[in-house]
């Protein structure tokens, strides 16, 4: 880690950023998506995220689009971009890897749906460690 | 008076070095600080000269109202001003918060609280003549015989 | 966390010679080469959003203005047909082209400032003044039509404030033919000037896939080959037929030039009202009613967006603003200047996309 010089807390500047009215509804979305409680979710962004990316959070979000996803059920539902692209709170190795792990369940037998369930534990998981 | 003031009054008087600090404004009083510079209104034919750097000015324009990322800054800009110096508040942000002076807002004006502030000029945005004119009129009555009054 | 191996980590600002507004840049650097930036906010946090909660909205339309200074008129503008779409107001033609003439006026000067605070920061101070000098003419212009330098508040509910003069009318004719003369003849110096070209052509490129990620909005993206504006959906703009500029290069030059293009087009678009302008009232007149709208217009740095809730008395119960800088800083910190060749062109590349730190935090 770098050191800087006159260095203040930019934790309370940076929470009252994820409490403006766009950005709290976006922070509430995710968080149901993947099944975290809210205070864990406002904690991972304010730990991952720099103050530009939360000021812009909203509009990442809008902006990303789900890429031919319709008609596959794995990525409809863990929707890997979103997490590593849109609002990179994972590093895009570890979504590929997630990804890979599920593809190899379902062609191990595994239903989609399950698959995708699974996923998401370790969506879940990487975010938190 | 002895002629080593009286040679330090005349210099003073026509090199007038000015930072400005924007602590929370709306911009619109940035931007009449910047329209000074302009060749219409040409500070510079009065000596003046806009360097936005704290250490070598002589007068710091304020602007704005004082919010919580300054709370320490601020007063190490105005320490890294050499004396003779004086602040000058630029627009009604710093005198009384204008607009943003609510309840639930996060500013905490007025900028006096922070750092001596020696002029005020009020108007949302003042004109740049106005704030030309402030500089030159506050000028003069903080530098001349500083080493005398002090 | 992965170490990296850092040279220098350089802090810029927040007092910084080159920026109007503080921001803090911090860079870390191997040799000369950015590694990575990261723009740190919090000086300008005001707090506005909160403060206009329950305002009627005649208090929020100052409040609204003093978003952002550099744009004032649009942010009333937006704000003021924003309310007049939840309630249904009509607006009178002729104060539909007035807002356009009035709003044209505002691009006009904000683009001419951020080629000034450019040509300022790659050290041509010729241009840099001349510029400065043509946006005095334009504030002369504004001031003409509405009374004010900045913060003139000139939209209302259901039309303008003021009609305008036949000897403001002239008077404005007369300037822009001026201006024309004068900004065709700078932006040719800034086109073929061999230095400035060194310092800005193929530096800070911006490719369009990170611009769309990022959202990117406003001249920065039409830099870059996106052709989004949202005067296309405005309905006045609309009936003077508006197509919007747009370059292939993507860097700090395609963004000046851009601007540029911008303030001649402008001129043509205010020269279009004038010469048409409608007979007839400026002021309709209406009850501001409860409803919820997201409205968006392009400011000069993009597109602005208003998300307003309001109750039966005019009052603001819900409001949330999206300014354009905010996804012009984010894609330019994360994707220009993290990368960038040297140091030394990080301010320049963070001026080119003109950011305003007031609007960004509100
Ligand atoms: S005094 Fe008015 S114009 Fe100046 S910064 Fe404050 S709100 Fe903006």
């Amino acid at each position: 880690m770098t050191v800087y010089i006159y260095e203040q807390d930019l934790n309370p500047m940076k929470f009252s950023i994820l409490t403006c009215p766009r950005q709290d509804r976006v922070v509430r979305l995710l968080a149901k998506e993947y099944g975290l409680s809210l205070q864990v979710m406002r904690k991972v962004m304010l730990g991952k995220l720099d103050m530009m990316l939360l000021e812009n959070l909203p509009a990442r979000y809008e902006a990303w689009r789900p890429e031919n996803m319709e008609d596959d059920v794995l990525l409809s539902s863990i929707k890997p971009t979103l997490l590593s692209v849109a609002i990179p709170i994972i590093p895009e190795r570890e979504m590929h890897r997630i990804m890979d792990n599920a593809r190899q369940a379902v062609a191990g037998g595994l239903t989609p749906k399950d698959a995708a369930e699974k996923a998401r534990k370790e969506i879940r998981e990487v975010i938190l460690a | 008076m002895t002629l080593l003031q009286k040679i330090k009054n005349i210099v003073r008087s026509r090199s007038i070095h000015v930072c400005y600090v924007d602590v929370g404004s709306c911009n619109g009083c940035d931007i009449e600080v910047l329209a000074c510079l302009s060749p219409r209104y040409d500070i510079e034919q009065y000596g003046i000269v806009v360097h936005n750097n704290p250490r070598e000015a002589d007068i710091l324009l304020i602007i704005g109202a004082f919010t919580p990322g300054w709370e320490d800054k601020l007063r190490m800009v105005w320490d890294r001003i050499p004396a003779p110096k004086a602040a000058v508040a630029i627009g009604n942000c710093p005198v009384s918060g204008c607009c943003f002076n609510r309840p639930g807002s996060l500013v905490d004006p007025p900028v006096s609280k922070h750092i001596p502030v020696a002029a005020s000029v009020p108007g949302c945005p003042p004109r740049p003549t106005e704030i030309l004119s402030a500089i030159l009129s506050i000028a003069p009555t903080v530098f001349r015989d500083y080493e005398v009054n002090q | 966390m992965n170490r990296r191996t850092v040279d220098v980590s350089i802090p810029l600002g927040p007092v910084h010679p080159c920026f109007k507004e503080p921001a803090r840049i911090k860079c870390e650097t191997r040799g000369e080469y950015v590694l990575s930036a990261e723009v740190e906010l919090g000086y300008m946090k005001k707090g506005i959003e909160r403060i206009m909660k329950g305002r009627p909205w005649q208090e929020v339309m100052f409040l609204a203005e003093r978003v952002c200074g550099i744009c004032s008129v649009i942010h009333n503008m937006v704000f003021i047909e924003a309310m007049e779409s939840i309630s249904a107001i009509e607006v009178p033609d002729r104060a539909a082209m007035l807002r356009v003439v009035a709003n044209e006026l505002d691009r006009m000067q904000s683009h001419l400032l951020a080629n000034f605070s450019y040509c300022y920061t790659i050290e041509h101070e010729t241009l840099a003044m001349y510029l400065l000098d043509q946006r005095e003419t334009v504030m002369d212009m504004l001031e003409r039509l509405t009374g004010a330098r900045v913060t003139c508040a000139y939209i209302v509910p259901g039309g303008v404030r003021a009609d305008i003069l036949p000897d403001d009318m002239n008077f404005i004719t007369s300037g822009l033919r001026e201006l024309e003369k004068n900004i065709s003849r700078y932006m040719r110096m800034f086109e073929t000037a061999p230095l400035i070209g060194l310092r800005s052509r193929s530096i800070g490129n911006l490719t369009l896939e990170a611009a769309s990620r990022a959202h990117a909005v406003g001249p920065t993206a039409r830099a870059s080959g996106i052709n989004e504006d949202r005067r296309l959906f405005h309905p006045t703009y609309k009936r003077l037929c508006f197509q919007p500029v747009t370059r292939k290069e993507g860097d700090n030059y395609a963004r000046i030039m851009v601007r540029f293009q911008e303030v001649m087009q402008s001129i043509g678009i205010i020269r279009q009202c004038l010469s048409g302008l409608p007979h007839g009232k400026v002021r309709g007149g209406g009850t501001c009613s409860a409803g919820a709208v997201r409205y968006s217009g392009e400011a000069p740095r993009g597109e602005l967006t208003y998300e307003i809730t309001t109750d039966d008395a005019g009052r603001v119960v819900e409001i949330a603003i999206q300014t354009p800088s905010i996804m012009n800083i984010e894609v330019c910190t994360h994707d220009l200047l993290t990368g960038a060749e040297s140091i030394a062109d990080v301010t320049s590349i963070f001026v080119s996309c003109d950011p305003c730190i007031a609007c960004t935090e509100r």
